[in-house]
């Protein structure tokens, strides 16, 4: 395959420590997690925010986005096009 | 509607399953994929939270946020396909070029 995913992690692995200290770091993290969870959001996060229908509707984002938020808007489409020439670009180089 | 910290939970759960796969796995195809889960689960996050507080402006944020991401995909992805063709080999582990 291109990146040759199919052989993938059949090495074994150079640091040895690393797998152990990844695991013991993913379970604090998930730790630490679920305590801010539990402590910090009693209250706050028991409300709903009420259900108005109106909101989130494409008019209404279609206008903060058209109005409010034209110059991000604009210099979204200029770094997307950054992007697109960029990769256009590496891949030129390459053959 | 659901209340919000059923989807807080999910967005942890996803972001978590995301910080496992960058810790754990050593394909660089995979951490990628692992950085794209955490970034959603970020977003997943903050649109919850925008509509609690009912606020229009962090959803067009969550907008710019996924179109940055699709930018960010493109680059890494050619990169990625570069650095196979020149070592050969995807493993994170390899790619020590900056090392002091």
């Amino acid at each position: 395959m291109l990146l040759g995913a199919e052989r993938d992690e059949e090495d074994a692995n150079p640091i040895r420590w690393q797998t152990p200290v990844a695991i013991t770091m993913a379970v604090l993290l998930i730790g630490e997690i679920i305590w801010v969870l539990v402590r910090q959001s009693q209250d706050s996060l028991a409300r709903v925010g009420s259900s108005d229908s109106d909101f989130g509707s494409p008019a209404q984002i279609a206008q903060a986005l058209f109005t409010t938020h034209l110059l991000p808007f604009e210099v979204a489409s200029f770094v997307l096009l950054t992007a697109l020439i960029g990769v256009v670009v590496l891949h030129q180089r390459q053959s | 509607m659901l209340p919000t910290i059923f989807y807080i939970g999910l967005s942890v759960l996803l972001f978590v399953i995301g910080v496992c796969g960058v810790l754990l796995r050593r394909s660089t195809l995979m951490v990628f994929m692992s950085i794209e889960l955490m970034l959603n689960s970020a977003n997943l996050a903050l649109v919850t939270f925008a509509n609690q507080r009912q606020s229009i402006d962090a959803q067009i944020m969550v907008f710019f946020v996924i179109t940055i991401a699709a930018a960010e995909v493109a680059v890494g992805l050619a990169l990625l396909v570069m650095i196979f063709m020149r070592k050969k080999t995807t493993n994170i582990d390899t790619m020590t070029t900056l090392k002091g």
